[in-house]
């Protein structure tokens, strides 16, 4: 065993890792491992399925589980090999293979079977360490210690589940396949596994020849990381590898360094003198600032102690640099001047206290004794109501959305003037068009027009209960009238009067473009006809 | 070399080393979901039968708290909690973005709703063959969204390093070389004492000396290394 060719990083890790660490390693190997595996594994299945009875065809898998442990042999093998770099081929697996049963095959194909679940940790104790009788014992109460075996057992009635799951879903997968594409059915095939004389009965070999054949060679390489883990903790193989490297680097050093080694340390000291008086030249650091900092006493320096100097020129240089050290540049000693906040916090409080003295002394048992409480709650209560009520009475058109009373429709109160004109009922003359037409004859063109324009939105609005909002302008009061007449709550002609009107309002009030007498007479007639001539 | 780690390199030159968590820690946790959905479900399902609603309510709570336990449970408790759900949590892993940073809305949402794609065939057939596959453990929703599943960086615990001397190193050694040292001198009382002994033989062209001898001139090293004062150490002024 040549620790310097280990392919792994040997440094001690928790079990869960080490056991990760194992498919790291197989999937560098895994043609290998996997092709050994498949030459033992499918031949022996095939074997079994064909020499098994009909009746036993459901549970002829046990036997190929019962054998596996033989079969992580080789896995083992192949890879512990690969760990030192050495690379085995498929041939040379199979044919070590049966060498590697020699020991304990008797004991993991008896009583160890069905209990020992973390066997693969152990496995190695056999096929690579050689170890039997007694030595084996003691070997594997070493290894199992500090909870190794513990983790090796776990992992194991895990992997058992994964098999269990990948059977599973292999028979799902072909189930979904299998099953009429009307009514796709993943559990078909497990109806009749186990009726007699159907061909679903080979399905658990068959299955378990496929689950185990990929999480077997996982479950023999995961326990053995495991073991090369607790392997390299108990002898501290990452400290081995580290201190033979370092004896191979320090022995290809020594030989050559020597001359070499000497005119280094002089070009290195001189450097080192010309960077010091460069710095005393040029000192980087003020006087003046400097003055108080330099009475503060400085950190004393420690150094560890050293073995005694081997010759005088050591002795000399070993003085140089510790004067070099002892300077300004190399001892990092920096005074730093600033300004810091002075704790204020009792004064503070006492501050506080002078503030809240007049309420204390309010309150105090020293003045009049008020039941300030009583008082107060009362009227903490009484402004809570009130700010409740108030707040529901400025969100009363929210909340009467929100209950969807039809309060809000009665309630509406048309506005008393649109675009400056009076609309309320009360303010017109009985007979409009009389005195529209009156009006018109007496030179009043523009009274004229507006009385007749606001007779009809007033109509509109108190009439037909259109909502007319007192910000409306013609043109809103126009779109109102026609979503009226779409919803039915005005005639047509009602609506085109309207329009007709707006427009003639507007031409005149706004393009003091006047209509003919005969026009106006006629919206006249029609407006006596829509509306009626008096309230 | 194999370490089972990812090395990434920030911009800054660090290295951070990840660990990705294999098949059985991910399983183990997220049995521990199951199981903790499962109870959580039982109790939300008993209380929504206690006020007596109609079947219809009762069958669309019902409905409702399913969905929220199958989807949002993953997804709220990884962005949530940073990156761990209770399951996870309890086993010591951890979902982070590949880059290492932790995940996201973007990166939660993905890689649990890729879980039905995972589940295929059944119970997980899929995710599982190539979490085995991938040499980064990632299920295919971890591919998706970019994320991996790592081990929660433990607390290293400071051990006590046996008293010595501190004493120069004879020549300069290399940082990982002083790290060997200093990680031989804490783990010695581990080892079985023939194998100290062999250890320190192999340090000789550093010590000089042989046997116990070399061996306590190592721990004088170690001191040295890491500047621990000889005997009981006396408080350290303060600054």
């Amino acid at each position: 065993m040549n620790l310097d060719q280990l392919q792994i990083d040997a440094r001690p890790r928790p079990h869960a890792q080490a056991i990760d660490l194992g498919s790291a390693l197989l999937r560098e190997h895994a043609r290998t491992v996997y092709l050994t595996w498949w030459a033992i594994w499918l031949p022996l299945g095939a074997l079994i399925a064909l020499l098994s009875p009909q009746s036993l065809l459901v549970w002829n898998w046990l036997l190929l589980w019962w054998l596996r442990p033989l079969i992580e042999r080789s896995t083992i093998f192949i890879l512990s090999r690969a760990v030192f770099g050495e690379q085995i081929s498929v041939k040379q697996a199979l044919r070590a293979w049966p060498s590697l049963l020699r020991l304990g095959w008797l004991r993991s194909l008896t009583w160890w079977r069905p209990i020992m679940v973390g066997r693969g940790l152990y496995q190695p104790v056999w096929v690579l360490e050689g170890a039997r009788g007694e030595l084996a014992n003691l070997r594997r109460r070493v290894l199992g210690a500090r909870g190794a075996y513990g983790s090796a057992a776990w992992f194991g009635v895990i992997c058992a589940h994964f098999e269990f799951i990948l059977q599973f879903a292999l028979i799902s997968l072909l189930g979904i396949f299998l099953s009429s594409a009307e009514q796709i059915n993943p559990f078909l095939l497990l109806q009749d596994e186990f009726a007699a004389g159907r061909w679903e009965n080979h399905l658990p070999l068959l299955t378990y020849l496929f689950s185990a054949g990929i999480i077997g060679p996982y479950y023999a390489a995961s326990c053995f990381t495991l073991y090369l883990n607790r392997r390299a903790e108990l002898e501290g193989w990452d400290i081995e590898i580290a201190l033979r490297k370092l004896a191979r680097r320090r022995s290809s050093q020594l030989a050559p360094a020597l001359g070499k080694s000497v005119s280094k340390t002089i070009s290195k000291t001189l450097g080192v003198l010309l960077a010091a008086m460069l710095a005393f030249a040029f000192p980087c650091t003020p006087a003046e600032a400097a003055a108080d900092c330099s009475k503060l006493a400085r950190p004393d320096q420690r150094t560890a102690s050293r073995s005694a100097s081997a010759n005088p020129e050591q002795a000399r240089l070993r003085q140089s640099i510790d004067q070099l050290a002892g300077s300004e540049e190399f001892s990092n000693w920096e005074c730093v001047e600033g300004w810091q906040p002075k704790p204020k916090k009792p004064e503070k409080e006492e501050k506080d206290d002078r503030d809240w003295e007049w309420l204390r002394k309010l309150l105090n048992a020293d003045g009049p004794k008020l039941p300030v409480a009583d008082i107060l709650k009362p009227v903490f209560i009484a402004l809570l109501i009130i700010l409740v009520a108030w707040l529901i009475y400025r969100n009363r058109k929210l909340l009467g959305g929100l209950l969807g009373s039809d309060k809000d429709e009665k309630g509406f109160v048309p506005a008393a003037e649109i675009c400056g004109l009076d609309i309320r009922p009360e303010s017109l003359p009985s007979d409009i068009p009389a005195s529209v037409l009156a009006l018109w004859h007496d030179g009043q063109h523009r009274a004229a027009l507006a009385l007749l324009y606001r007779a009809s939105v007033s109509r509109l609005a108190h009439r037909y209960a259109l909502e007319l909002a007192a910000g409306f302008t013609e043109g809103d009061c126009l779109e109102a009238a026609r979503t009226a007449v779409r919803n039915g709550q005005i005639s047509k002609e009602a609506g085109e009067h309207f329009t007709d009107l707006t427009r003639i309002w507007q031409a005149a009030a706004y393009a003091d473009r006047w209509p003919e007498i005969a026009t106006l007479q006629q919206l006249c007639q029609r407006w006596r006809q829509l509306h009626g001539g008096a309230q | 070399m194999l370490d089972g780690r990812l090395h990434l390199q920030t911009p800054e030159g660090i290295t951070l080393p990840l660990t990705p968590a294999g098949a059985p820690k991910r399983a183990l946790a997220w049995l521990l979901d199951f199981l903790f959905r499962l109870i959580f479900g039982f109790f939300m399902f008993f209380l929504i039968n206690l006020p007596g609603f109609s079947s219809g309510v009762e069958q669309g709570l019902t409905m409702l708290l399913l969905f929220l336990l199958l989807w949002a449970y993953p997804v709220l408790f990884e962005v949530y909690g940073s990156g761990m759900t209770p399951g996870k949590r309890i086993v010591g892993v951890q979902v982070v973005r590949d880059n290492g940073l932790p995940i996201g809305w973007r990166e939660g949402v993905l890689r649990n709703l890729l879980r039905a794609a995972d589940f295929l065939p059944m119970w997980y057939g899929l995710g599982l063959l190539t979490m085995l596959s991938n040499s980064d453990f990632r299920r295919l929703g971890d591919m998706l969204a970019g994320t991996l599943v790592v081990y929660r960086p433990q607390k290293q615990k400071s051990k006590r390093l046996q008293h010595g001397t501190p004493r120069e190193l004879p020549f300069p050694l290399k940082p990982e070389e002083q790290h060997a040292i200093l990680d031989f001198v804490e783990r010695a009382p581990m080892l079985p004492p023939a194998r100290q002994l062999e250890l320190a033989n192999l340090a000789q062209p550093l010590t000089g000396l042989a046997g116990e001898a070399s061996l306590r001139r190592l721990q004088d090293y170690a001191a040295g290394l890491t500047g621990a004062t000889p005997e009981p150490a006396p408080e350290k002024p303060a600054p």
